[in-house]
């Protein structure tokens, strides 16, 4: 029997539950951000600790992606740096605060 | 008095906190914990491995060089490799301006530089890492005094 994965994700990406509205490329789409402080190692003795933002979101809303995009979110303004479509229609956003 | 390696370290945190003006005072001596996006730029000193040899035997004089390692911390959406550069400029000309750190060294010479990179995160992060041989003499029997 199929998962049923579209309707999860329907739901997951709905308004009303975890997702938030993204403008991006001239409208909107929606997507799960998240924004969690982590710890970065870059080759000193102690660690930075630093949000990482990240959209989860349909990779069918992002047909054309390119890194430099913006994306408002909650009023704040992010590049798209990087990418991972994960092959079942989800993609994870990297993003960087402008 | 303290050991004079912890001295030095005193002595190259405040050379750092007034003649590198890009940091903002934000100089930390041995830091263990995380530095926070409100903590950059920065630097943190250490002192790691430390040599030592007889120089006089009558005196019994050692002659100590102590590994010190000044990492500079920084973030930026560009030119971030700039940026740590131009600190850079700032920390290796304070420490070369008092050469002796004030009688307590015999020299203080820059042995090397790592810098790396993080894109992990809201805003890339750099640290340059220098390294610093630092001779210093004490007595066997007293290493609260620099000779």
């Amino acid at each position: 029997m199929p998962l049923p994965f579209a309707s999860d994700l329907s739901a997951i990406l709905d308004l009303k539950d975890f997702a938030e509205s993204v403008t991006y490329d001239g409208g909107t789409i929606n997507g799960v951000f998240d924004n969690e402080t982590i710890p970065i190692e870059s080759g000193g003795f102690v660690a930075v600790h630093q949000a990482q933002p990240r959209l989860t979101c349909r990779t069918s809303d992002l047909p054309s992606v390119a890194e430099g995009e913006a994306m408002v979110i909650s009023g704040v303004t992010y590049a798209v740096r990087a990418w991972i479509h994960d092959g079942t229609g989800v993609t994870v956003i990297q993003l960087e605060k402008a | 008095m303290p050991h004079v390696r912890q001295q030095i370290r005193a002595k190259i945190v405040a050379l750092l906190a007034s003649g590198v003006p890009l940091v903002s005072s934000r100089v930390y001596g041995s830091r263990v914990y995380a530095l926070t996006e409100a903590d950059l730029p920065s630097i943190t000193v250490y002192t790691g491995r430390e040599t030592s040899q007889i120089i006089t035997i009558g005196s019994k004089t050692l002659q100590r060089t102590a590994s010190i390692s000044v990492d500079i911390y920084a973030r930026a959406t560009s030119n971030l490799d700039n940026d740590l550069d131009a600190i850079c400029v700032e920390v290796e000309e304070a420490l070369a301006a008092d050469f002796k750190l004030s009688g307590l060294a015999k020299s203080i010479v820059l042995s090397g530089t790592d810098i790396d990179y993080s894109g992990e995160s809201e805003q890339p992060v750099g640290t340059a890492r220098l390294n610093f041989d630092v001779v210093y003499n004490t007595l066997i029997g007293d290493v609260e005094t620099a000779r």
